[in-house]
């Protein structure tokens, strides 16, 4: 937009000049959406001058033209292409860049002293994707050089400057900056661009770009919408910075059960704060509430789910570094939910025993740990292992083992637990110990050398529901094919919330780490006990590093997956028993990882 | 504030609470009024009019309005008919521009914002108009006008 008109001229007119509290927020997002790089096509639709000009020029379109040229000389990524004379349809939103004269725009007036205005158009997270110039008809319009002359509105800077908005630059004085452009809001003697407008496209497309650059979407420090928005925990702190004037950084937390949530900034920048429920209106907004100049918002008694948080500056204009403090308290009397037991069934075979990994954190730990083989055959499992032996290692040392289960120090804690019953003085391996929070092994393989056959692997977390500590991942590493060569584990969550579970099936990355005979192509299934279909399955992951899977991967302290053949999927899971099955895609067979992490809220 | 699809585009309705009216006619109704700016966004397609006045929940205004329904942007001169009111550490309300530069006198609505934007710096909030002195100032500017017609 570009405008000519004095305020107390206007004022004389029918004005309505009134005091008003805003209900709404506000109606635009502004981010810095650039185009892509390459070629902009400008349809150049404003005919002939009906005269010579004052420049010399005959046409508007050759006029239109020099001003595209004189932007292009300054740009790197992207360069305009004017089509003089074009016949293109006329419209927002037919993805022609259109450039003509017009008495209203759209239908609605240009309003007093307005020039020309610029519609883009862009997608949420995306590229610009059209730019319609359009020039008031009712302008006294010219083209030359030098300073204003009275009652000639020069159209070549008003051309240099619509197709500066066209580019995605904004006026400098609206953000507060005194600088002398061609941008300005404001029509003056300049006829062409200043270090100022250049450095503006230079930020947009040049190569020393700050939260902008190479002819891309902007990139700045957080996701600038609900798509694309920077996950963050509970009772965290994050660093932000609202490096563009109308930059908005969004982010995501995930409430496993219903409590009060505060979030605020802190720091200098005058910041307003939005939250987002699924919904496309703000369930929440503040504007100072905080110390200083932050936003504060807290919403007391919130539902488990999943919120947006969106930060900006107060102003159009404002920029600054921020703190983003996310605080929450859940409802007293609610059980936060916990795994409590995790388990595996594999066939153990040749001199390698079956291992099973397992994580806890927060505490020392009561857990039973078996590894049963004939007991399994009160299930009906054929070809268990005959004698299992249960070892558990943290690190490389062995602290603990069991040949034969010792009924009197296990049976009560089983019982606690509810696991399920084996029968006194078989030959199954289970052991009941304290351990510190840490990482643990524990391997099974048969008493004799050499022996195979079916195992389950339990590890049950033997504490009450509201002890701190709590178990947090297992894993395991063995064959696993199609068919009946799948292999399952399982896991069962406790409470009165719902938690984030992250399930793998890794076979390309270990490949990737140097695993011979890795399994090419994993699919996982995720069921709820007892189940025939599944609640959840993924074959390949994708490899998307800001999907909320690495994300949640990340946060969980899981190691990076190499391929997008890998499987995995992130789930908010109640309270139930759970099973995963993974299995070779067609015929493919080989090593596999299995792995079950509780990500941390 | 609701943004809807008319025609090719896209129109962004804003309602505001009306605490009082400074010139022009009063407003029927229910002390609300509602204004259609041009643009917005509708799914996740934004149509952005460089220099079209925005708004958040919670802030006093003073809006200059002529042409709502009929104009692109219905605030005399865009940014020149919006003037935020601010308060300070003291609780003093104070006026500032659409670019967040404080409003020293009623002379500088008719300024270029690059000419307020070149005093930014040395404009400070206590230099500002007070909230009660800019209405004072803009009904007898209503009055001067008035009798010079």
């Amino acid at each position: 937009m570009l405008n000519n008109v004095s305020f107390f001229r206007m004022l004389a007119g029918r004005v309505l000049a009134l005091v008003v509290a805003a209900t709404p927020v506000w109606g635009f997002d502004t981010d810095t959406h650039a185009w892509p790089a390459g070629t902009v096509t400008m349809q150049l639709q404003l005919g002939s001058a009906g005269g010579t000009l004052i420049d010399g020029k005959t046409t508007w379109d050759a006029v239109a033209l020099e001003a595209l040229e004189i932007w292009n000389a300054n740009l790197t990524n992207v360069q305009f292409s004017g089509v003089s004379g074009s016949t293109a349809s006329l419209g927002d939103g037919n993805g022609f860049n259109n450039v003509f004269f017009s008495a209203n725009v759209y239908g609605d007036d240009f309003g007093d002293g307005t020039l020309a205005i610029t519609l883009s158009t862009f997608i949420v997270g995306g590229n610009r994707t059209e730019a319609d110039v359009i020039f008031n008809a009712s302008g006294k319009w010219n083209s030359y050089r030098g300073d204003l002359q009275s009652g000639s509105d020069d159209i070549r800077r008003v051309a240099i400057h619509e197709f500066g908005h066209a580019l995605g630059l904004k006026h400098p004085d609206d953000a507060g900056q005194s600088v002398q452009a061609v941008m300005n809001a404001r029509v003056s003697n300049l006829d062409t661009l200043t270090q100022d407008d250049i450095n503006g496209v230079d930020f947009l497309y040049g190569a020393s770009a700050g939260e902008g650059g190479n002819g891309g979407v902007a990139t700045d420090d957080h996701g600038n919408g609900k798509g694309d928005a920077t996950r963050v925990a509970t009772n965290s702190k994050t660093a932000g910075s609202i490096g563009v004037g109308g930059d908005y950084d969004f982010f995501a937390v995930t409430l496993t059960s219903p409590g009060t949530l505060t979030v605020s900034t802190t720091g200098t920048t005058d910041t307003y704060g939005q939250i987002y429920g699924s919904g496309s209106t703000a369930i929440a907004e503040d504007d100072h509430s905080g110390a200083g100049e932050n936003f504060r918002i807290t919403l007391p008694n919130l539902a488990a789910g999943t919120y947006y948080i969106a930060v900006s500056g107060f102003y159009q204009t404002t920029t600054g570094n921020y703190v983003l403090n996310m605080d929450f308290t859940p409802t007293p009397g609610v059980t936060v939910s916990k795994l409590i037991n995790l388990s595996v069934r594999a066939n153990v075979g040749g001199q390698l025993p079956l291992i099973v990994g397992f994580v806890t954190s927060g505490g020392t730990k009561k857990l039973l740990v078996r590894g049963s083989g004939p007991a399994l055959a009160n299930f009906g499992v054929s070809g268990t292992l005959a004698d299992p032996i249960l070892r558990v290692f943290n690190g490389s040392t062995q602290i603990q083992s069991n040949d034969n289960w010792d009924s009197a120090s296990v049976s009560a804690v089983a019982a606690q637990v509810g696991a399920f019953a084996v029968t006194s003085g078989s030959k199954d391996a289970a052991l009941s110990s304290s351990l510190a929070a840490d990482s643990y092994t524990a391997q099974v393989e048969d008493a004799t050398a050499g022996a195979s056959g079916i195992t389950v692997v339990e590890v049950y977390d033997a504490d009450a529901l509201s002890a701190s500590g709590k178990l947090i991942n297992l894993s395991t590493r063995t064959f696993v094919g199609s068919g009946d060569q799948a292999v399952t584990a399982g896991f069962v969550i406790r409470g009165d919330t719902a938690i984030q579970v992250l399930v793998r099936g890794v076979g390309p990355t270990l490949g990737a780490f140097g695993v011979s005979g890795a399994l090419s192509d994993p699919k996982l299934e995720v069921f709820t006990s007892g189940a025939s279909a599944p609640i959840a399955a993924n074959d390949n992951w994708g490899n998307n590093p800001s999907s909320a899977v690495a994300v949640a991967a990340s946060s969980a302290g899981a190691f990076d997956l190499q391929s997008p053949l890998d499987s995995a999927i992130l789930l908010t899971l109640s309270a139930g028993e759970y099973t995963v099955t993974v299995s070779g895609v067609g015929t493919a067979s080989g090593e596999a990882l299995i792995e079950v992490y509780e990500v941390p809220q | 504030m609701t943004s809807v699809e008319v025609g090719s585009t896209i129109k962004t309705r804003v309602t505001f609470d009306v605490t009082e009216i400074l010139a022009g006619a009063p407003i029927a109704g229910d002390q609300t009024l509602t204004l259609q700016l041009l643009g917005g966004r509708v799914g996740n397609r934004v149509v952005e009019i460089e220099g079209m006045p925005t708004f958040k929940l919670g802030t006093d205004i003073v809006l200059f309005v002529a042409g709502n329904g009929k104009n692109v942007c219905p605030l005399v001169g865009w940014g020149h008919g919006k003037y935020l009111v601010k308060e300070d550490a003291n609780d003093r309300r104070y006026m500032v521009r659409d670019n967040a530069v404080p409003l020293t006198a009623l002379a500088e609505v008719q300024e270029p914002l690059e000419a307020s934007a070149a005093a930014v710096r040395t404009r400070l909030p206590v230099d500002a108009l007070s909230f009660d002195e800019f209405k004072t100032a803009v009904r007898s500017e209503k009055e001067r006008i008035l009798h010079a017609q």
